[in-house]
């Protein structure tokens, strides 16, 4: 009898003691591991319990774990996580960066997110305009969530010296004619005063930075060109780029500043952060978009710079040809993608909350001066801290441009006007968000780059004269398959045309 | 059964050197030989989600890029120029500071010259790189900085394709020569000065001695430095020509190596199984080298030969 | 060395090695000596002037960077400072590693060179054919993951400790040793591992030597172990934290130029990159003298002659 009541009484707590264990039983947190380039903040571990703290308060239950690499071994960690399939949830991706986008699709490393935005991820629906999600859909599947952490019409911009235009009398250039007469009268202005010479701020890679900015100047604009081959108009036409009287018109204009020594002599062989660059002093014709070193500028190389942000060709608005230059996008190995997803539709609902990504924990890490006004605590720049900070998360990869926030003090009116706001009055391109996808002709595509870099690029920065060099690089280009290659890129581009 | 009775014999007979060798092989035979499956992936259609297991065949697709692509020969060529050259040269000069080295008198010099012509090769390709921009650069180079003062005119060393191929050399022998030096030094120690001796005492001069005996001494541990470096030959010294040249164009035909090539044509598709591809096809290269200069130099000299 | 030592007189063959010694170490030295000065340049200098032997403006910010700790997370790291652990990181992965290494190498080097072993050819083909082929990082992380080198101390050898290289060097001196030595030895009843261990490695000593300074060196350079198999920060060797330190001078110019900060302090940058190759090579010209004695001065090769 004892026996017996004895196992009853031992079921009987058992059955309670598991009972109650699923009612109390925390509910497992659901793991959200992001891979990012870069230096690991000294105070992450601290924000993220602060973050996942606030999450629980909204009733999200997710476990933050942000995995930085350093950029140096960035391509190589994240090829070894994906070959050996470890579980991750989150990773930040450029269109044409190392993983791009594309290429992350082709390899099913990523999926596909429309019904997981569909169920958790309405606010960052609503969010983002129409051109963000188009860019981010890849033949109806949406791959990537958008980091429009920059209005994309500051490529529009590019920068002079004011006060040398003023020293000189001359006005602010609106045509590559003007410019390329104004930067020759400083040029050699400057080099018969100071033995120094400037230089026109083109970079190594040849179609970025200035290049874009001077792309307003050339006839025929708006215009987007894609991978250097092929060139979209706003009608929606296509053509071969380098075949293109556009292309020719820049590599007139090129020769004739190189030819003039307007170009750094070196520029082909320099790798970013070459010592000696004049452009980093401001002793530049013309540069890229600067809307913040003129403070550095004349505390330390001369006190009499002021820098003049502008756009050619002034009668045209400016264009926007692409919606963000960053994304997100969600790894295939994920057990759960939706935490994912959860975590930065969270992120996105609250401006406090992306700034509590990106800056801290309000209060110990930066300190709220209302409007768009920050200032940083103590505790955080103490010099000892990750690069000067004890936390600062990359903003490029992640924001939504109006949540930015500036340092108190700094004069940022005119960036945050331009660079961190959405006008009306630009216009977004036809073409915006259209990127090429290498599929049949990914060979080809190789091939083409390569040639690119050692035959056009030196043309494309007025190194060869186009008359001369052109033809046979030209002929190069036709055997390594640009035909092919061009011949894919608008059938991709009509497809994307008809979808919208 | 007469080959099994040998086999257990021979074990028997050497089975404590044979227990001597057992760590390196097993070391190798995990880091060398379990990777191999990996490199299968050069014949699928690769994709992260099947990984190596899954993933289709397909052949010989993969080579197709780099086979068919324009600059492969001439890229071919470069690699396996400039590799003979740097060989060639950076053994010789080692082999030259080794015999130099050992006929000098002062101990406390031998060791500080010794202690110094060993730094550059603890110096990254980056950092050299940047040391040859200080010489080279157009503007700041010290070589036009002299020109100019000499009343010459400066020049754009970068942008002149012709002297690349020279300045790589010597930036290779620069780089290699002093650590190559130790090996030379080492068996130059452990002769034996018995037959020099006698070779004084026969009035032989120091040129002489060194001609007819030294070098000859030598010769074993020469072949076996050319021979591992001859395996290599088809694979294209990365980190020194991306960090020296980058993405110079003008210089790019003359002195591209296969791995740079394929580098810059992958950078933006990222295919690791296209990459792999290459990379198997350089390995079979090496293979094939190696076995031909192995076998010849056996017939001459076997005390030279890797195997 | 010289047999003809007794003589005082110079010859000329004596006065063209030493002048071709002197410009090669003169050549040697030089941009040592740029870095060592540019690493002690003002850095708004060096952006004005470029790299300069004899700069206007010196400065030690960038030691000051390379020495300063973080006072917040002293509480990881041995006695609290992380330079200091990633020091004894090294220091200490480099005794273990060469030690162990040379120890292998030199086992497997006299067992290739025993004449009475019939495969040998064939180990030493084994071991070749691997230097050819490099199948790449994936495979080699997910062997160190099989094995379990995970975020360890052995994370950071394990995976250098043995190169066929150097084996094949240690084996050639080696085969140069005479082969009476052996016979004698086994006549008088010695086993392989006396053989290995009282004759032939102490008469390999110069070989040795040069290979204890090529894994030496391996193991102090090494970098890359620790950036793909180590996430904990007490384990960092000291190449991980100065890559860590330039990059994170790089991060902060690019919250610079996202205008998000506004310092108008030219932080070190370049200058910085100097510093942490003086503080990389520093040890090694200290210490390398120890090792020199074995291949200068010369070992007589005693026993058998003639």
């Amino acid at each position: 009898m004892a026996k017996k009541l004895a196992t009853w009484l031992l079921l009987l707590s058992v059955l309670t003691f598991s009972a109650a264990g699923t009612v109390f039983a925390e509910e497992e947190a659901l793991p959200m591991r992001w891979l990012i380039p870069g230096e690991e903040p000294y105070d992450v571990d601290m924000v993220e319990e602060a973050l996942e703290e606030m999450m629980r308060e909204d009733g999200l239950n997710i476990d933050l774990d942000f995995m930085f690499f350093n950029w140096d071994v960035w391509d190589q960690k994240v090829n070894v996580m994906l070959a050996s399939g470890d579980e991750f949830e989150l990773i930040n991706t450029l269109d044409n960066g190392s993983p791009s986008t594309t290429s992350l699709m082709s390899k099913n490393a990523i999926i596909p997110l429309n019904d997981l935005l569909e169920e958790y991820g309405q606010d960052m629906l609503a969010l983002f305009d129409e051109a963000s999600w188009q860019q981010a859909t890849i033949n109806g599947n949406i791959m990537a969530i958008p980091a429009p952490w920059i209005d994309m019409k500051v490529e529009n911009y590019m920068c002079m010296r004011q006060d040398m235009l003023d020293k000189y009398g001359l006005d602010l250039p609106n045509t590559l004619d003007e410019l390329l007469a104004a930067c020759e009268t400083i040029y050699n202005g400057e080099l018969e005063e100071t033995g120094t010479p400037w230089y026109i701020a083109l970079r190594a890679e040849g179609n970025v930075g200035l290049f874009t900015p001077l792309q307003r100047g050339i006839d025929g604009y708006p215009f987007k060109i894609v991978d250097l081959m092929v060139i979209l108009f706003e009608d929606g036409s296509a053509e071969s780029y380098l075949e293109s009287d556009q292309f020719k018109q820049w590599c007139e204009f090129a020769y004739e500043a190189n030819q003039k020594g307007m170009i750094f002599p070196d520029l082909l062989s320099m790798n970013t952060g070459s010592v000696g660059e004049p452009t980093e002093r401001g002793n530049f014709l013309a540069s890229d978009r600067n809307f913040t070193g003129e403070r550095t500028i004349r505390a330390n190389y001369d006190e009499n710079a002021r820098l003049v942000n502008f756009y050619l060709n002034r009668e045209e608005p400016t264009v926007r040809f692409s919606a963000y230059p960053n994304c997100n996008t969600v790894s295939a190995t994920s057990p759960h993608p939706e935490a994912a997803i959860m975590f930065l539709n969270w992120l996105y609902s609250d401006a406090f909350h992306m700034q509590t990504l990106l800056y801290g924990i309000e209060g110990t890490h930066w300190i709220d001066e209302g409007g768009r006004e920050m200032s940083y605590t103590e505790y955080n720049t103490n010099e000892e801290g990750n690069g000067g900070y004890q936390y600062a998360f990359p903003s490029s990869w992640i924001n939504y441009a109006p949540y930015l926030r500036f340092e108190k003090g700094t004069d940022y009116e005119g960036s945050a006007t331009i660079e961190y706001s959405y006008d009306e009055s630009t216009k977004t391109s036809l073409n915006s968000g259209f990127m090429y996808a290498p599929d049949k002709a990914a060979a080809e595509y190789a091939n083409c780059k390569s040639v690119i870099t050692t035959y056009i690029n030196p043309i494309l920065l007025g190194f060869q004269s186009y008359d001369e060099a052109f033809p046979a690089a030209l002929q190069r280009m036709k055997d390594a398959g640009l035909d092919k290659v061009i011949e894919e890129i608008i059938e991709q581009h009509e497809a994307f045309l008809a979808n919208k | 059964m007469k080959s099994k009775r040998h086999l257990a014999r021979e074990i028997h007979h050497n089975w404590q050197s044979y227990l001597l060798l057992l760590p390196a092989c097993l070391y190798v035979f995990v880091y060398g030989y379990c990777t191999l499956p990996y490199a299968l992936i050069a014949f699928k259609d690769y994709n992260y989600r099947d990984g190596l297991l899954g993933s289709p065949w397909n052949g010989f697709d993969n080579f197709r890029f780099f086979f068919n692509s324009t600059d492969v020969w001439n890229v071919t060529w470069n690699t396996v120029k400039l590799n003979a050259l740097f060989l060639v040269f950076t053994l010789g000069c080692a082999v030259l500071l080794a015999i130099m080295l050992n006929e000098l008198h002062c101990r406390r010099y031998k060791k500080l010259s010794q202690t110094i012509m060993i730094l550059p090769n603890l110096l990254s390709w980056v950092v050299i790189s940047y040391v040859v921009y200080g010489i080279l650069g157009y503007q700041y180079g010290y070589l036009n900085a002299t020109l100019k003062s000499l009343g010459g005119a400066a020049k754009n060393w970068y942008n002149m394709p012709e002297i690349w191929t020279f300045v790589l050399v010597l930036v290779r022998v620069w780089q290699g020569s002093g650590y190559n030096m130790v090996v030379f030094l080492a068996a130059l120690t452990g002769m034996d000065d018995s037959i020099s001796e006698a070779a004084l005492i026969d009035g032989a001069t120091r040129l002489q001695r060194i001609w007819y005996i030294t070098l000859p001494l030598l010769l074993p541990t020469i072949c076996i430095m050319a021979l591992m470096s001859i395996g290599r030959i088809f694979n294209g010294d990365f980190g020194m020509i991306y960090a020296l040249v980058g993405d110079n164009g003008i210089l790019l035909p003359y002195v591209d190596v296969i791995d740079t090539y394929v580098y810059r044509m992958l950078r933006q598709l990222g295919e690791p199984s296209w990459a792999t591809a290459v990379g198997l096809w350089q390995s079979l290269m090496g293979f094939i080298m190696i076995f031909a200069s192995n076998w010849i130099v056996r017939r001459k000299f076997a005390d030279g030969a890797l195997f | 060395m010289d047999i003809t030592r007794g003589r005082s007189r110079l010859s000329g063959m004596d006065i063209v090695c030493f002048i071709c010694i002197t410009l090669f170490t003169l050549a040697c030295l030089l941009p040592i000596v740029l870095v060592v000065v540019v690493s002690f340049t003002d850095e708004s200098y060096l952006v004005k002037e470029g790299y300069s032997f004899f700069p206007r403006e010196l400065s030690i910010a960038a030691y000051e960077k390379v020495f300063s700790t973080n006072p917040m997370r002293a509480d990881r790291y041995f006695l609290g400072n992380q330079l200091l652990n990633s020091y004894i990181v090294t220091i200490l992965l480099t005794l273990v590693g060469t030690i162990v290494s040379v120890l292998i190498t030199s086992m497997a080097a006299y067992s290739l060179s025993n004449k009475q072993l019939r495969f040998r050819n064939g180990f030493a083909f084994y071991f070749v054919i691997t230097m050819l082929i490099n199948t790449g990082v994936v495979p080699w992380y997910m062997i160190n993951r099989a094995l379990g080198l995970r975020n360890n101390f052995a994370a950071l050898v394990v995976p250098s400790l043995f190169s066929p290289f150097n084996m094949m060097l240690v084996r050639n001196y080696m085969n140069g040793l005479p082969e009476a030595l052996r016979e004698s030895a086994r006549i008088d009843g010695a086993n392989d591992f006396v053989i290995c261990f009282r004759i032939i490695l102490p008469l390999s000593i110069a070989v040795l030597a040069t290979i204890t300074l090529f894994y030496g060196l391996g193991f102090w350079n090494n970098w890359f172990n620790a950036i793909m198999l180590v996430d904990e920060d007490s384990l960092y060797p000291l190449q991980y934290y100065l890559m860590v330190i330039k990059s994170q001078a790089t991060a902060l110019n690019e919250l610079k130029k996202l205008g998000i900060t506004d310092t108008n302090i030219v932080l070190p940058s370049e200058s910085l990159k100097m510093a942490t190759v003086v503080v990389t090579i520093g040890p090694i010209v200290l210490l390398y003298p120890f090792l020199q004695k074995y291949f200068i001065q010369g070992i007589v090769v005693g026993g058998v002659k003639g």
